[in-house]
């Protein structure tokens, strides 16, 4: 599951989920969903985005920013989240998708994936968040992944 | 301060210096004041948005000399807000690619031309629809010119002067460019091959997003002497156009941000958000990312040369006449996301400084060293776009914003809603049937991209041209209506 929140200058997405894995996959089908038409791209293989980090913040947003990477830069399309794995500072995020065609598909220019006001954690933001997260309340077993893109 | 610590600040904790002008007292973590530029209304917005506790988590850097400042139209951007000005000693302070943004030289650049607008009123579409069609635009644009890896460091090392020498230009051009076009940069093999392989196609390339090249009638002049200097005059048609690094800008900024963060623990230097991540200007990381940062001030200063080349053509082919007939000289070109080492007077003795602008132009005033001669009696021109539905402007530079502001200005209006928000305002259609309504003819080539930066998503550019001016950082010059717009 995934939103587009408020935010003045550029794009922020928050995925949610039971888990962490699902909040971060709610995540990346968000900037799937900003990025182009999920619908109309012609999935032709699987792509794996990994990254290891300093911390699990600099691990997403590296995984995140290869997934952008390959949109922008090499014209591969991502239709849909197949999976993701998230094991201490290490991160997979694997997708479905094919090459741009520039008479079918859409594609918006994203520049960045950012840490700034970047949150992962469960609501109420006991977990690896950053400030500016989830306002407090009781604590649901639901996740939370948010990041800021620069458009 | 450290790293998840949020400060907060409202407007009732600031200290009015003057109408135009507010101090946030040095607190806390905070080696200077915070001073934000703009009216009491633009300032409680300035201080809404957050963009003030930005001011203040960048008055902590080390290093950072005289105050953190914000133009304006400053609002929230990452790690230092857009509308950023600071300045850091040269041997004691710090480089951060947060404060010049990820398009690094992202700016603004302004052809005249002799004709007047109103006896080519009726031609303005189908010129405009040459001009969209000639030049690539929107998302990822790819241009018609293809760099190898070596003529692509050429670029990156000459800048402006790359085009000219390939016949896109003249070297008049490279006299009205900011720093002439070009910084002097050393070794680039610290360039990624990702930065690398987004460079060899955009050449040339507007982007997309709030990236434009515009057919404006100066509607109102307020300094002759500046008009003059600039070759401006009411009733004139003048072309400016906004354009910066593309995606070689992007990724240097993002490979470097990772480095800058590895380098700030290594220097012992806290940060209050991970986006001002920076290293001390006396490390090999710091002179990288100089280096690295210039190349891509270079390549936005070629692909804006390069356009500026094919804006002129289009016209030729449009008149059937040349572009030299047509008047078609450049005005001014400026850079307003960069970090520059400059020398300013700072209590009275000059210092050598890393000036940081984020989203604010360089605005040098009358007889500073950088300006071109033809200008020196007025100061530079400083060019503001504002939205695309009401007006943009041209600035001089004072001897004011030399001495209260390391001689920088505003950017441009200044977002106001949200991308989402205004999409759920109106539809693209709808701001193209409002525009054209007025008058204006727009081509874009993203689908959502008219939506987003309908005009009413953006301040009044009068109202901050209205402080700046006020506040002394810049004069007002000439005021253009926008007549045909194209989009990324």
């Amino acid at each position: 599951m995934w939103r587009v929140l408020d935010h003045t200058a550029d794009l922020a997405i928050e995925g949610s989920g039971t888990g962490g894995e699902e909040a971060l996959a709610g995540l990346c089908e968000g900037l799937i969903g900003q990025l182009t038409d999920p619908e109309k791209v012609r999935v032709t293989g699987v792509r794996a985005f990994s990254a290891s980090g300093v911390d699990l913040e600099d691990a997403i947003v590296t995984a995140v920013g290869d997934l952008l990477f390959a949109s922008q830069a090499e014209r591969w399309l991502p239709a849909r989240v197949e999976k993701v794995t998230i094991e201490g500072f290490d991160v997979e995020i694997v997708c479905a998708g094919g090459e741009f065609d520039p008479a079918v598909d859409t594609l918006e220019e994203i520049k960045a994936a950012t840490y700034h006001d970047f949150f992962f954690g469960q609501e109420g933001g006991q977990e690896g968040g950053q400030e500016g997260g989830p306002a407090g309340g009781p604590v649901e077993d639901r996740w939370v992944a948010r990041m800021v893109f620069d458009v | 301060m450290s790293k998840g610590m949020r400060v907060t600040i409202g407007f009732s904790d600031l200290e009015k210096i003057s109408d135009y002008s507010w101090r946030i007292p040095r607190r806390g973590a905070m080696r200077v004041d915070g001073i934000l530029y703009g009216s009491e209304s633009i300032i409680k917005k300035v201080v809404e948005e957050r963009a003030a506790e930005q001011v203040m988590n960048v008055a902590t850097l080390p290093g950072i000399v005289g105050a953190s400042l914000a133009m304006p139209d400053a609002h929230w951007g990452y790690g230092f807000p857009i509308g950023g000005v600071a300045a850091f000693d040269a041997e004691e302070g710090v480089v951060s690619p947060g404060g010049v943004g990820y398009d690094i030289n992202c700016g603004v650049r302004m052809l005249a031309t002799r004709i007047d607008a109103d006896d080519v009123v009726n031609d303005l579409r189908s010129l405009a629809s040459m001009l969209f069609s000639r030049i690539p635009s929107g998302l990822g644009s790819r241009g018609s010119i293809k760099l190898s890896r070596s003529e692509l460091l050429k670029v990156a090392k000459k800048g402006a002067r790359w085009a000219v020498e390939q016949g896109m230009g003249t070297t008049e051009d490279i006299e009205f460019t900011e720093e002439g076009g070009c910084l002097e940069i050393g070794d680039l093999s610290m360039l990624s091959d990702r930065a690398l392989q987004r460079g060899t196609d955009q050449v040339g390339t507007l982007g997309s997003g709030n990236h434009f090249i515009e057919i404006q009638r100066v509607d109102e002049i307020f300094d002759q002497a500046g008009a003059d200097a600039y070759g401006l005059r009411r009733g004139q048609l003048v072309v400016m156009l906004h354009s910066g690094s593309r995606g070689f800008g992007y990724q240097i900024c993002d490979d470097f941000l990772k480095t800058m963060a590895r380098e700030a623990v290594r220097a012992g230097i806290e940060l209050p958000d991970r986006q001002l991540a920076c290293a001390p200007l006396k490390s090999s990381a710091a002179g990288q990312y100089l280096d690295a940062m210039g190349a891509a001030a270079n390549y936005a200063w070629a692909n804006r040369q390069v356009m500026a080349h094919n804006v002129r053509e289009v016209f030729a082919e449009f008149f059937s006449t040349s572009p030299q007939s047509l008047g078609m000289r450049l005005v001014y070109d400026v850079c307003h996301n960069i970090a520059k080492r400059e020398t300013h007077l700072v209590d009275g003795r000059e210092q050598k400084l890393v000036v940081h602008r984020k989203g604010a132009t360089r605005a040098f005033g009358p007889g500073e060293r950088g300006v071109p001669s033809r200008y020196t009696a007025v100061g530079q021109p400083v060019l503001i776009p504002g939205d695309m539905g009401r007006a943009s402007y041209v600035l001089s530079g004072t001897k004011s914003a030399m001495t209260e502001t390391f001689g920088s200005s505003c950017h441009g209006a200044g977002r106001v809603l949200s991308r989402k928000a205004a999409l759920k305002l109106k539809s693209s259609d709808q701001v193209r049937r409002e525009m054209e309504q007025r008058g204006i003819a727009v081509f874009s080539a993203g689908k959502k991209t008219l939506a987003e930066e309908m005009p009413e998503a953006y301040k009044d550019v009068d109202e901050v041209v209205d402080s700046v001016a006020g506040a002394g950082l810049a004069k007002r010059v000439a005021r253009m209506v926008p007549l045909a717009v194209v989009k990324g």
